[in-house]
């Protein structure tokens, strides 16, 4: 089953146990927000992730101008710490960016990627685009590779990966240091992504509901069946990224989205196209008012263009 | 929202999630409440105690609701009518009760500790009409508090309910009320609360981060047989920075015109420049990997901003990689010599018939070369050997010019270079970046010694001069198969282990001082790619070239009564037979010693080429100061050179020279001497003069290159020898320019370390022509009194007074004190001698480019005239196709 995971920088996209803070800066990001997460072992649990499926990772990292100690880990679901970490220690000018093999990535690292800061194509001082791919199996077929910003680096081959559910879970870890790093624009996928995809918020034209509006955009559906479905300006978005820009795929959240009530409540995510309303997840709500849900699809053949005629939403459960 | 709905025929439900807008009477809603408050974020509250749901009459009522309770606004649930009030309700907090249950007006039960304030509750409360098996029991957050079984509403419908507060702080929401059961669990149908966001991983057009700047700097050569009619040449120059080329759209089949938007012109065209810091060069077997995957296929259309036309299409899928790690590093500057072979094939080999006819002959670098003159000076104590040709095929700047001429090998750098017509005369000297810019660390100890002694009688465990020109030799390339030594070997003083210095300063340090003992001389030159040091005396057995019977011009022999106190044993003057006879260039040593004072001054033609200065003095508190400096000076020569056809048809080559400063190198030690403890601060200065020429034949200074290295350390006794190399403290270059302001105004600016100094400007040409230090040629010697022994003045000196036990020169920089004796002994040995020079001119025909002399006169021969043995001085070369003359100078002491 393919997932995709967009999070453009929203802490509370992460898994609740992450020890992460969120930045509103665009100096961070572009998208305007960006978090640092510091919780080993924490980040984004993708529950669709299965055996077989290969992993891929687009982000967005900001380092400072200044040199220092940083160092960026992101994990493949169910790998136990198999992963890119990047980690860059200026104080005596070496730089490991590399696979890491089980425990703390301190630990049994080896620089399978570059040795250089130059090599890497990372840059001090701004944000840098970081695209890692898992592909799991046996010492003679699984690989990791990376490319960051637009150096792609040699793959590293010759290492068995395992797949193995139980160490970690489904839990794609994601953290940097306490340094005045951030990650931005994330996605993570079984299928191909392209370091050049972005993830851009989607602004709203028009929002068609029977549910009750409430402030702050908070909509109130007060019984079953009550929906909501958003138009996308595609017009202003494709102005700034070019209209026929193909679209990879969408995220539905709901920050927050909550139960008020005691019974089962539940909000089934929707899309339209060409009149017809299909409905993909279902999140059963809890009356935590500060939950957050997600629901990301994967999109082909879509451009930006093609957005105008969709629409994007929610069903209440019934 | 609120609304009234039939589960089925008979069972209606109704609920509220908090508004008031439905509500029979005037209430007020409540929003943006906290969870705290409302599940919903909304409530109502309304004052009526009337009638507020429009709700069907029945005999058995549920209701639901959550109320926030402030302890003041008491609130009430209850069915109004004729027979009063039932359900529940809450009292202020003044009463002592905060909850109860009523019936037909009446009270049933009160409780307390059942209200909370300030707090949310969700009460249920379940009412049956009934004269006397009426029901009324209420539960608050899930527990029962009480049931009541009697007459409730007395049996009549409940018609009127409602829910009611005394005021704004307390509210009601979620409200649910039906006829039939609503469990404790029961909540309004799916509410639920959602903050809607759309994003969308998206892959843009053409992605251009708005803070990457594009700036190419590439030049691409692209090999293949297959020619590129554009993309070849692309100028990108940084003015026309490309900041956003938003739009690219490749749609395969469709040409999306409307849509395109430059930002910027780029013109490509055919024969631009290239403007590229990167060579870049792609052969077909590098391997390549790009983020960017490309296919062009024969339909497919490409719309971009720049036009490809491709002639031979192109079906290859290029992947290409580029990394930033494939850079060079390169100290070494490879040199392909141009290689001038002039030589004689050796005569077993060929028969002289042959020898003519061999179209290896010399002819043939003429021919190949042009070359019409070589003219070379080999010149005594100096490593700056001039070298001139007159070619027609012109060279450059920094070629090497490998020349093998008759029996010598030289390697040359060309140092400039002059074109007049099809004619170009270039000079050139020894690699003088090798030599004279190249600094390192002089090691003047032995490691293996046990222990130094300064004032031993023997080397005191020094390397001793062949060992240091051997070891360091090989720094500049030099290995022992190179270097060529023949010499009385000593134990120089005069270099401290550590001295940073360059290869002549070191070389000069060892020999330079050797001139004041003329008959052992050393001379250091280069031929080829081998160094030679050879002492006068020691030019091996066979080295006698005895010129008596080859052609030569009449000898002209000066002879000269020498005093030893101040020596005259050259003359390096050509111009014998100028008009300004009477005026002599002085070549020799004025010295003075003492015992703290030691000064001496070697001319060479009249020019300081040396001066040697050590002092020594105690302080009051004991310190020992001695200060050593050695100073060596070099020329360069500003020649003219007139090629002029003589009667006879032969060419004749005229100089005429001026000598400028091109180099001074100074090497100062100051030792200060405190008990155990000798502080040393050792300088080296080094000057470099560049000139230009103005005008038709004058030259003026137009750039110096001072580079000072100053080292200040610390040596304790028992010597401490552990790394002292690592002291040097600070490193100098000064540079100054002088730039031509026009009637006869010059700039001058400094430079230090590269940061400028000041700038000013003063009138009249830098740098003029050094004039020589002549003397009087009849007289021929000089008044001895400058050389005198100060500590012990003669009041008389005569030809008969015993002067040669005043000389006793301490200054030899030398360690063995038996080396110093034999050299006082061998100095003493001049004294009151003739010195006898002769210039002599060796001329030989060139027959067919074979000459009749084969052999060129140099440092390593002696030289035999009429019986006689000589040294060379010097050996002026000038070689034409019809003619090879070799000007000696020879001396010798008798």
């Amino acid at each position: 089953m393919a997932f995709r995971y967009i999070n453009p920088g929203y802490v509370s996209l992460l898994d609740s146990d992450c020890t992460a803070i969120e930045l509103i800066d665009s100096t961070y990001s572009r998208t305007g927000v960006a978090f640092r997460q510091t919780g080993y072992r924490k980040g984004i649990t993708i529950s669709e992730f299965a055996q077989g499926d290969e992993f891929w990772a687009k982000f967005n990292w900001y380092l400072p101008p200044e040199e220092g100690y940083y160092h960026v880990y992101c994990s493949a679901p169910a790998t136990y710490r198999y992963g890119l970490y990047i980690v860059l220690q200026l104080r005596w000018g070496m730089y490991q960016i590399g696979s890491v093999m089980a425990g703390y990535p301190s630990g049994n690292t080896s620089n399978d990627f570059a040795a250089t800061l130059e090599d890497s194509g990372l840059k001090l001082g701004t944000i840098n685009r970081i695209l890692f791919h898992l592909v799991f199996g046996d010492a003679a077929t699984a690989y990791m590779e990376c490319t960051i910003n637009n150096i792609k680096l040699p793959r590293s081959t010759g290492r068995s990966i395992p797949y193995n559910a139980k160490n970690n879970g489904k839990v794609a870890e994601l953290y940097s240091t306490d340094g005045a790093t951030a990650i931005s624009n994330v996605i993570l996928s079984d299928q191909e992504i392209s370091i050049r995809e972005d993830v851009v918020a989607l602004p709203i034209t028009a929002t068609d509901t029977d549910m009750t509006a409430g402030e702050n955009g908070l909509y109130i559906a007060d019984a079953a069946n009550q929906s909501l479905l958003q138009s996308v300006d595609a017009a202003t978005l494709g102005a700034i990224h070019g209209i026929n820009s193909p679209v990879t795929g969408v995220a539905l959240v709901g920050n927050p989205a909550y139960k008020t009530t005691k019974g089962e409540a539940s909000l089934t995510s929707l899309s339209k196209s060409g009149g017809i309303v299909t409905e993909h997840d279902s999140f059963s709500l809890s009356d935590d008012t500060e939950s957050v849900i997600q629901s990301c699809r994967t999109l082909s053949n879509t451009t930006i263009a093609d957005l105008q005629k969709m629409q994007f939403g929610w069903k209440a459960g019934a | 929202m609120a609304e009234l709905y039939y589960l089925d025929v008979n069972t209606w439900r109704y609920e509220n999630a908090g508004t008031a807008d439905s509500l029979l009477t005037t209430g007020t809603t409540l929003t943006n409440l906290p969870a705290s408050q409302s599940k919903t974020g909304t409530a109502f509250y309304q004052t009526a105690r009337a009638k507020c749901f429009d709700l069907p009459a029945t005999a058995e009522v549920w209701i639901k609701f959550d109320v926030y309770f402030n302890g003041s606004h008491r609130w009430r649930a209850y069915n109004e009518g004729s027979n009063g009030s039932a359900g529940v309700c809450s009292y202020s907090s003044s009463s002592a009760y905060d909850f109860g249950l009523w019936s037909n007006g009446s009270r049933i039960k009160d409780f307390s500790g059942v209200c909370v304030r300030n707090t949310r509750q969700t009460i249920l409360l379940h009412m049956v009409s009934g004269t006397s098996n009426g029901t009324v029991e209420a539960w608050v957050d899930g527990n029962k508090i009480y049931t009541y079984t009697g007459n409730v509403n007395r049996g009549a419908n409940f018609a009127n309910i409602y829910l009611q507060s005394d005021g704004s702080g307390t509210f009601f929401s979620n409200v649910i009320i039906s006829n039939a059961e609503i469990g404790l669990d029961e909540t309004l149908a799916n509410e639920v609360a959602i903050k809607p966001f759309l994003f969308a991983s998206i892959l843009p057009e053409r992605f251009i981060p708005a803070s990457e700047k594009i700036s190419a700097d590439t030049q691409r050569n692209i090999k293949n047989t297959e020619k590129l009619t554009a993309d070849l040449f692309r100028k990108v120059i940084q003015d026309e920075k490309i900041s956003v080329d938003l739009l690219r759209i490749v749609v395969a089949g469709e040409l999306h015109i409307e849509t395109f938007r430059f930002n910027t012109l780029r013109k490509v065209g055919i024969g631009e420049k290239f403007s590229a810091d990167t060579s870049r060069t792609i052969k077909n077997l590098e391997k390549t990997a790009a983020d960017t995957f490309r296919q062009v296929a024969t339909s497919e259309r490409v719309s971009a901003d720049v036009l490809l036309r491709m002639r031979d299409c192109a079906r290859a899928d290029t992947e290409r990689k580029i990394t930033r790690s494939e850079k060079t590093l390169a100290r070494t500057v490879i040199r392909i010599p141009h290689i001038f072979n002039y030589f004689i094939q050796p005569r077993r080999l060929l028969s002289s018939k042959l020898r003519s006819d061999n179209p290896n002959s010399l002819v043939n670098t003429f021919k190949q070369y042009g070359v019409t003159a070589i003219n070379i000076t080999l010149a005594e104590k100096t490593l700056s050997d001039d070298f001139r040709f007159n070619i027609v095929v012109p060279v450059n700047i920094q070629d090497t010019i490998e020349l093998k001429l008759l029996d010598y090998e030289f390697s040359w750098i060309v140092e400039e270079t002059t074109q007049r017509d099809l004619v170009q005369s270039v000079r050139g000297k020894y690699n003088v970046d090798d030599l004279l810019y190249t600094w390192f660390t002089v090691k003047t100890k032995d490691d293996d010694a046990d222990e130094f002694d300064e004032n031993a009688e023997d080397g005191g465990g020094y390397f001793t001069a062949q060992k240091i020109i051997e070891e360091e030799g090989k720094k500049l390339g030099f290995d022992s198969d190179n270097i060529f030594v023949s010499i009385d070997d000593f134990t120089p003083s005069n270099i401290e282990d550590g001295s940073v210095m360059t290869y002549a300063d070191l070389l000069n340090n060892l020999f330079g001082w050797t001139s004041r003992v003329p008959q052992r001389q050393i001379n250091v030159f280069i031929r080829g790619k081998k160094l030679y040091c050879i002492q006068r005396g020691k030019e091996g057995d066979n080295s006698s070239f005895d010129i008596t019977n080859l052609p030569h011009s009449r000898p002209t022999i000066n002879r000269k009564f020498n005093r030893v106190l101040c020596y005259n044993p050259n003359k390096t003057d050509d111009d014998d037979d100028d008009d300004d006879n009477k005026k002599h260039k002085f070549s020799g040593t004025l010295f003075l010693s003492s015992p703290t004072l030691s000064i001496s001054y070697t001319y060479a033609g009249g020019l300081l080429v040396q001066e040697q200065l050590r002092i020594q003095s105690t302080a009051e508190d004991g310190k020992i100061m001695v200060h050593q400096t050695s100073t060596s000076y070099s020329y360069r020569t500003h020649t003219e050179i007139k090629t002029s056809g003589s009667e006879s048809g032969e060419e004749k080559i005229e100089t005429e020279n001026t000598y400028y400063l091109e180099a001074k190198s100074k090497h100062t030690i100051a030792k200060e001497i405190e008990g155990d403890t000798t502080t040393i601060t050792e300088t080296t200065d080094t000057t470099n003069y560049h000139y230009k020429t103005v005008g038709d034949n004058e030259l003026y200074l137009f750039a110096e290159y001072e580079k000072s290295v100053t080292k200040e350390y610390e040596k304790a006794e028992p010597l401490d020898f552990s790394s002292h190399n690592d002291d040097i403290t600070e490193i100098n270059i000064r540079e100054t320019h002088h730039v031509p302001l026009g009637n006869g105004f010059y700039a001058q600016t400094v430079f230090l370390n590269g940061q400028p100094q000041g700038a000013n400007i003063s009138q009249g040409k830098p740098g003029g022509a050094v004039s020589p230090y002549t003397v009087d040629r009849i007289q021929g010697i000089f008044n001895s009194s400058v050389t005198i022994d100060i500590e012990n003045e003669p009041e008389e000196i005569s030809a008969d007074t015993d002067e040669l036990s005043l000389i006793v020169d301490d200054s030899f920089p030398v360690r063995e004190s038996a080396f110093k004796d034999q050299l006082n002994e061998d100095l003493r040995a001049l004294h009151r001698k003739i010195v006898e020079t002769v210039t002599v001119d060796l001329i030989s025909k060139v027959d067919n480019g074979v000459p009749e002399i084969e052999h060129i006169v140099d440092f390593t021969d002696t030289v035999s005239l009429d019986g006689k043995d000589y040294f060379l001085v010097s050996n002026n070369i000038s070689f034409t196709p019809r003619k090879f003359i070799q000007k000696l100078q020879l001396i010798r002491w008798e």
